[in-house]
């Protein structure tokens, strides 16, 4: 396994060095004035949501690309935080911002004890423990109808600025901008290097005196809160919450985006993520087709292209060198 | 004695559903989730046939094409996309998953997201000790007891299934030896469908298949496994009968129990791998290799 997600890292160098920092920046600043050039609700709508799950994939390739710990269930964090918010802002009507900042801490919470009952498992027993979570979680929602919604869900809590799509846009922009910072900076700094070197060699990093069972809860605990964030904003957003959150779709969505764009490389998450959502869009005419494409996709990049789009320069030059 | 006798019946036919996810993960040690999707093919290419032969099908075609079908998938899945990635378990784990989402959804495309009926393979019902139980049900648990057989005499008395152990346990070893690796792992990919796509004919009536039946059936599966204890087949049986009985025992005593029995296979999965990994028979040192 270790070698293989060896081949994953970005083997492109220019997004290896401080560079990337003015650039990610510079593309932000080029989103600020997208809400002036484009009219159309949903163009906005789903760009929107594109912040959001890239904020959802980038955490997620923190915890899966950089530490090796890839979890099937990252939808707990996802669609946990965002039930708890939504929940809290129906049944006591609390203030939108309590209710966030609840649902956030709650997804630290729970990675807090995903990562502590997982600590002793790794690679597929890992896989299969967190795709059961959130299924356990979707049994106890469909079991209480009454209080949790059951399996309708619960709808009709507060909508994020008040429902206005030009405010609410510019808030998960400055959100994805702020959240995707952070996890670079993170990623490209001792932490990642440390995360890096308990995927490689878990013994050799304990024999170095990495304590690696905190390297590994911090791991968890980060990506976990960073994902509750995106779920409690794209709850708050929706104004409605159902089991569907919690489901293998959007614990296998953040898998699809960090093999498209490249594992463990940040940068590759945050495209596979517009990638994917813009996909959904083009894929909304033919319902039926559209798992089955991505499923296709990330079959056909898992097999020939596992370094995903990162990838895709450094494979062109060795497709170039092998040819003269 | 209605909680014993159910959940017997009920175990067995989860030890049919497990015993070959046990072959292909626990012997070969692939981490093959399409297995579930062996299990789903069979009863979808039944119908497939009823509906172009009409009703009066015979019993012996339908299995053979059935099982036929899913053997061909196994086969394909494993030449083209499994064994070439075989060494890495989380990435064969991710996409063998989507290959079930598109089995998944071809079938939701091509024949809707409801149950199918089929006819029951046996009619009638009989008395077993005071509590009547239909006779498919008792098919299930005799076929079942059955393959448990002939699946023990063929690994441990036999040179084929010497070498499917050997592969596993070393298959540099078994290329030393001159052994055709390639060839053994196909062939348990086959003798896993065959098992599966049995059961998925013999439980259909009972539990009628959709489209999204394959998180059920791997979550039974790996219950069953992981209480058996990974790699090993004789786990299997006495996992799956307390399975059974403890889901019958829940249904019948905790409130809401229809739907929170399917939590009990999840929950023992979790407890299970967080706190015995090997399982309650379990081979020592097994979690240890990947």
């Amino acid at each position: 396994m270790s070698a293989r997600i060896g081949i994953l890292q970005a083997p492109l160098n220019f997004f290896r060095k401080k560079t990337i920092y003015p650039i990610v920046l510079l593309l932000f600043m080029l989103e600020l004035l997208f809400p002036i050039f484009i009219s159309n609700y949903w163009t906005l709508r789903i760009i929107m949501f594109a912040n959001l799950f890239v904020i959802y994939a980038t955490s997620f390739d923190l915890l899966a690309g950089y530490t090796g710990l890839i979890s099937f269930g990252h939808s707990l964090f996802f669609g946990g935080a965002g039930y708890l918010a939504g929940l809290l802002s129906l049944s006591f009507g609390l203030p939108l911002t309590v209710c966030i900042i609840t649902g956030c801490l709650f997804a630290l919470i729970v990675g807090l004890l995903l990562g502590y009952i997982c600590l002793r498992l790794k690679g597929p027993y890992l896989a299969v423990v967190t795709l059961i979570c959130p299924l356990v979680v979707i049994t106890i929602l469909y079991a209480s109808p009454t209080i949790l919604g059951g399996e309708n869900g619960i709808a009709g809590f507060a909508q994020l600025a008040g429902g206005s799509l030009i405010k609410q846009f510019y808030i998960v922009l400055a959100l994805t901008m702020v959240s995707l910072l952070i996890i670079l900076v993170l990623a490209r700094g001792n932490l990642g290097l440390i995360l890096k070197t308990i995927r490689e060699d878990e013994l050799g990093a304990e024999a170095a005196g990495i304590n690696t069972t905190k390297y590994k809860l911090i791991a968890f605990i980060v990506s976990g809160f960073f994902s509750g964030v995106s779920g409690t904003f794209y709850a708050h957003i929706m104004g409605s919450i159902g089991p569907t959150m919690l489901s293998l779709q959007y614990g296998m969505s953040p898998i699809f985006m960090i093999y498209l764009g490249g594992a463990s490389s940040i940068i590759g998450p945050a495209i596979g993520a517009y990638v994917i959502t813009f996909l959904d869009l083009y894929l909304l005419a033919f319902p039926y087709m559209r798992i089955i494409i991505y499923a296709a996709i990330i079959i056909i990049f898992l097999r020939f292209l596992p370094g995903g789009l990162m990838a895709v320069p450094s494979e062109i030059g060795r497709l170039k060198r092998w040819l003269s | 004695m209605d909680i014993l006798v159910n959940g017997v019946l009920l175990g067995l036919g989860y030890c049919l559903i497990a015993v070959g996810m046990a072959l292909i993960l626990g012997v070969a040690k692939v981490f093959d989730l399409t297995y579930a999707i062996y299990y789903t093919i069979a009863p979808y290419s039944a119908l497939v046939l009823i509906r172009t032969l009409g009703p009066i099908t015979p019993v012996w075609l339908i299995f053979i094409v059935s099982v036929g079908a899913s053997v061909v998938f196994a086969l394909m899945t494993h030449s083209f996309l499994i064994l070439p990635i075989q060494k890495q378990h989380v990435v064969v784990l991710v996409s063998t998953i989507a290959v079930c989402l598109v089995v998944q959804e071809l079938l939701v495309f091509k024949a809707g997201s409801e149950p199918i009926h089929l006819p029951a393979t046996l009619r009638g019902s009989a008395n077993i000790l005071g509590v009547w139980v239909t006779n498919q049900k008792l098919l299930v648990g005799g076929v079942t007891v059955c393959i448990l057989v002939m699946l023990w005499v063929f690994l441990t008395k036999t040179r084929l299934g010497l070498a499917i152990r050997v592969t596993a346990e070393q298959p540099e070893a078994m290329k030393m030896a001159g052994g055709n690796t390639r060839m053994i792992y196909l062939f348990t990919a086959i003798l896993a469908s065959i098992v599966a796509s049995i059961g998925g004919l013999l439980l259909s009536p009972i539990y009628p298949p959709h489209p999204y039946e394959w998180l059920d059936l791997l979550i039974i599966a790996l219950a069953v496994m992981v209480l058996g204890g990974l790699g090993n087949i004789w786990g299997c049986l006495p996992a799956a009968l307390i399975l059974g009985i403890s889901e019958v025992a829940v249904a019948i005593y905790v409130p809401f129990g229809g739907i929170i029995k399917r939590t009990v296979g999840l929950i023992i999965i979790l407890l299970i791998l967080v706190l015995r990994p090997t399982g309650l028979f379990g081979v020592k040192g097994w979690e240890e290799e990947s």
